[in-house]
């Protein structure tokens, strides 16, 4: 996630006309802690008189880390183990626990931002807790507040403890000090260090809640047969005949397909088989083939220079005129997000009240949703968010939510909809194509003096606004007209200006004092949304690829050749220098294995990795090892960074092996991980990970949830030219 | 009906025998531990340990398991009484999202009570069928390993405070 949207809203002018202050989410008044006999300091902390600490998690848990990231924030400051906190999920209150850093104060997890967002602001309101309590505790001691500390959940005077939950009555009776002082990075016991997970305990035993697992009194299940041109609707169905099969309580029409209801899954399942269904197929997707997209694309990219995203000096002078430079076409397909635990939201509907058990990265697109659908109230509906099994973007989208409430609604019905993994891969919110057009030139120097790319494919926001503006809306606004709203802004968006994330990761990077990057937009209709590093999934393909063709034609060294180009970029400079260092660049480089270096910086953080690939006779493409350096600012939580690089790591080799969504006549063909495998353990190369700067406490933070993923795919395909001599510059990796 | 042993214990269930022994098991028994991911066998997540064998139960019908012991992830341990595997995952800070792990968990314990010390190839033979998205391999595997050294050791120390994990 990035500025675009918050571009996007300014270039409506909705933002200048008041239009979405008076759209905001009000609030929803739902307080997860209630204990009125405790002390509540602010919307996060609730300390009872028993003396637990429980703290509201604002964001979602998609397996980055957040629910132990944000939680061990609140231990630091409280001096207290982050495993003695008792931590609930927020509900949907964007005033409350809506994200900071995203427009609007959306309450939406992404973009890497959780700890970007609540360093400070949770720190601070831990810390005026224990303030509060310290001022209590000094009150109802008598004692002077020098006197006493809190630590591990007591207030300790000359060497006598005292419960802190003892303070609780008199902190509440009192005003809450703000700005009272944060500890030092000096005095951290808990950030900064080694941990281990609170969430590790149920996840190792079966016992942790995903959506999937909510069960209900008198629960029916649903699943729903969509159109296999994913958009279609149905026009009739043999619904009478299929409402008679065993098991089956009802069979509705609904806005994605037909829905059939049991009161077993399995006999859902199998009733679903018998569906006949009269599809009317939506254009222009219905005559999509992706074969033919890469040529396409590449036709429009001659025709026609596209929208201009960022400029510097006079590339196509410079370039034009160079004696030495080079051009290169990349391609980037659709790929599908495959989180393990497929969509599923469970939905109870009565006259004056919705429940809605589901995991998402968005609970208040949720809630909006849900009024604009049932016309209650925000009082009267309720998100219950669990962990998510897996989001990387996907739980973004709020297809499943909007489903399952139109089942409950023509059921009447509880019911809980789970999708297939079919489904899953069938109807995703997919990551975009594209086409990058590289060309590059260098001067007399040695450096490179122009770089240029044009990109050509679809934009993902437009086909996130309409649910988004429907949810922002929700309660104010008919679903129809969020989004027709959401429509018209993003057809304007596509028509009138470059989505940030057509573009980013193209530039920004290397010093090069003439760049131009334009966008050509042309978009076949599947459905798109963010993808584990949006943008930067595909530009840093396109650019470190073709980085290293200037690079291995010219002889140089892919590590110093970079550092030519950063000398005014220590951060990304920096982790280039320290995976070098942690490979032993100068001793393996010319040891005849084979390697390919990349380096990024997207979400604030840099990452440089090397790949180390073998090449079987078959010609299959074995990575071996992966090194990586990444600087975050702060290491916040070591451990999870590393395992977050580890993971980005892993996520985008899938992508570059084997991912991709193919199209004929507008039908995803891939179904499940027979057709769109994912990487096994037998596949895994072995990973280091260095953190870099990771003891600076004042450094900016960057985000880790997504940043280890853009340079591994470059990164293998370059070892595969060391390797070979082949330069592949279509994903998936293909030797021939 | 289908009588079987789950977790110890004998049980007897009175649904079609086509029905796949996870949803038997999840919607039937309320065990949710034990996972859907694909509904093809090709994920792992649903996996349990049948007569000892890690096996797919998103494609094992209810009627194949009629007299045969079937032990869910719940059957390995609790939080208060983790298994030998399980503490290593805890130590070890596996799971990311936590989706598979219960999957892992299982095909971990099959492997290491066939196989006490497993070599890095005997681990990709054993684990390979159980798929992790969030790319949490590595530190399966050194969980494996240090699950298989305490298991040889013969005495197990937990202490849930202590990290086993470097920065």
């Amino acid at each position: 996630m990035n500025t675009s949207r918050r571009d996007l809203l300014k270039m409506l002018g909705l933002a200048s006309s008041g239009l979405m202050v008076n759209l905001a989410l009000p609030s929803f008044g739902q307080q997860a802690q209630t204990n009125n006999s405790g002390f509540d300091a602010n919307a996060f902390l609730h300390l009872s008189t028993e003396g637990v600490l429980s703290f509201v998690f604002p964001r979602a848990e998609m397996g980055q880390g957040a629910f132990h990231g944000l939680t061990s924030l609140i231990a630091e400051e409280l001096n207290v183990g982050v495993a003695h906190i008792n931590v609930l999920q927020a509900p949907a209150d964007p005033k409350r626990y809506g994200n900071p850093v995203m427009p609007q104060n959306m309450q939406m997890t992404g973009g890497s931002t959780s700890m970007i967002a609540h360093y400070q602001p949770l720190r601070q309101a831990a810390a005026n807790m224990r303030m509060a309590l310290l001022n209590a505790a000094a009150e109802q001691l008598s004692v002077d507040i020098t006197e006493i500390t809190l630590d591990q959940q007591q207030i300790w005077l000359a060497g006598q403890s005292f419960p802190w939950g003892d303070f609780a009555a008199v902190a509440a009776a009192r005003p809450v000090p703000i700005g009272a002082p944060v500890k030092s990075a000096a005095a951290f016991t808990t950030l900064g260090k080694p941990s281990q997970r609170i969430d590790a305990l149920s996840k190792s035993t079966g016992t942790a809640v995903f959506g999937i697992d909510i069960e209900l009194d008198n629960l029916h299940r649903a699943v729903v047969v969509r159109c296999p041109v994913l958009g279609g609707r149905a026009k009739s169905a043999n619904i009478e005949a299929v409402a008679a099969l065993q098991g089956v309580v009802g069979v509705y029409i609904i806005s994605t397909g037909v829905a059939v209801v049991a009161e077993h899954l399995w006999d859902a399942k199998k009733a679903a088989q018998a569906l006949q269904i009269e599809w009317s197929r939506p254009r222009p997707l219905k005559s999509i083939n992706s074969a033919e997209l890469p040529a396409q694309f590449a036709d429009l990219g001659a025709k026609h220079r596209g929208k201009k995203a960022h400029e510097e000096g006079d590339e196509t002078t410079v370039f034009a005129d160079a004696s030495e430079a080079w051009t290169a076409d990349y391609y980037t397909p659709y790929l599908a997000h495959a989180t393990l635990e497929p969509p599923n939201c469970t939905v109870r509907l009565t006259d004056d009240r919705c429940d809605v058990w589901t995991g998402t990265q968005a609970p208040d697109i949720a809630a909006g949703i849900t009024m604009s659908m049932t016309d209650l109230s925000p009082e009267q509906v309720h998100i219950h968010n669990q962990m998510l099994g897996g989001g990387f973007g996907r739980r973004g989208g709020s297809d499943y939510i909007i489903e399952a409430i139109d089942i409950a609604k023509a059921s009447g019905l509880a019911i809980q909809l789970v999708w297939s993994r079919e489904d899953d891969i069938r109807n995703d919110y997919y990551r975009p194509p594209s086409l990058m057009r590289m060309r590059a030139s260098v001067g007399n120097d040695g450096r490179l003096s122009s770089w240029g790319c044009q990109r050509v494919g679809p934009q993902t926001t437009p086909h996130l606004l309409p649910e988004i503006l429907q949810g922002v809306s929700g309660d104010v606004l008919p679903p129809t007209i969020g989004r027709w709203l959401g429509r018209t802004g993003g057809a304007a968006l596509d028509l009138f200006s470059v989505d940030d994330s057509s573009v980013e990761g193209l530039f920004g990077d290397y010093e090069i004092p003439n760049q131009s990057i334009y966008q050509v937009t042309e978009d076949p209709g599947l459905r798109l949304g963010f993808w584990r590093s949006v943008g930067h999934s595909f530009t840093a393909f396109g650019k470190e690829c073709f980085l290293d063709e200037v690079i291995q034609q010219r002889g140089e060294d892919p590590i110093e050749y970079r550092l030519r180009h950063l000398q005014n970029n220590p951060r990304l400079a920096g982790v280039v220098s320290a995976v070098a260092a942690l490979a032993g660049w100068s001793e393996i480089r010319d040891s005849g294995r084979h390697f390919g270096v990349a380096a990024h910086t997207c979400f604030g953080s840099s990452v440089a990795e090397i790949a180390e690939i073998t090449v079987s006779s078959a010609g299959t493409i074995n990575v071996e090892r992966v090194w990586c350096a990444v600087d975050c600012g702060y290491a916040v939580n070591p451990d999870i960074v590393k395992m977050q690089m580890e993971s980005g790591i892993v996520f985008g080799l899938t992508a570059a092996l084997y991912g991709e969504i193919n199209l004929v006549d507008g039908e995803v063909q891939e179904s499940n991980f027979h057709d769109y495998p994912l990487l096994r353990m037998s596949e895994s190369p072995a990973i280091e990970v260095v953190i870099v700067n990771s003891t600076d406490a004042d450094a900016p933070l960057g985000g880790v949830g997504e940043p280890g993923t853009p340079p591994i795919a470059p990164a293998v395909a370059n070892a595969v030219f060391a390797a070979t001599g082949q330069r592949l510059r279509t994903l998936p990796l293909r030797l021939s | 009906m289908v009588s079987f042993q789950l977790n110890g214990e004998a049980v007897s269930i009175d649904l079609p025998g086509d029905t796949p022994l996870l949803w038997i098991v999840r919607d039937a028994m309320r065990l949710k531990g034990s996972k859907f991911g694909c509904g093809a066998g090709l994920c792992g997540a649903c996996s349990m340990l049948i007569d000892g064998q890690s096996t797919r139960t998103c494609v094992l019908p209810l009627a194949a398991v009629a007299g045969k012991s079937v032990v869910t992830i719940e059957g390995l341990g609790t939080p208060h009484a983790l298994s030998a595997v399980q503490q290593a995952w805890v130590a070890h800070s596996v799971a990311q999202c936590g989706y598979c792990q219960s999957g892992q968990i299982i095909s971990a314990t099959a492997l290491l009570n066939n196989n006490s010390a497993p070599t890095d190839a005997d681990i990709d033979a054993a684990m390979s069928g159980n798929l992790c998205r969030c790319g949490t391999y590595s530190a399966i595997r050194s969980a494996i390993k240090t699950a298989a050294a305490t298991l040889n050791d013969g005495v197990n120390l937990y202490d849930p405070s202590q990290s086993m994990t470097e920065a």
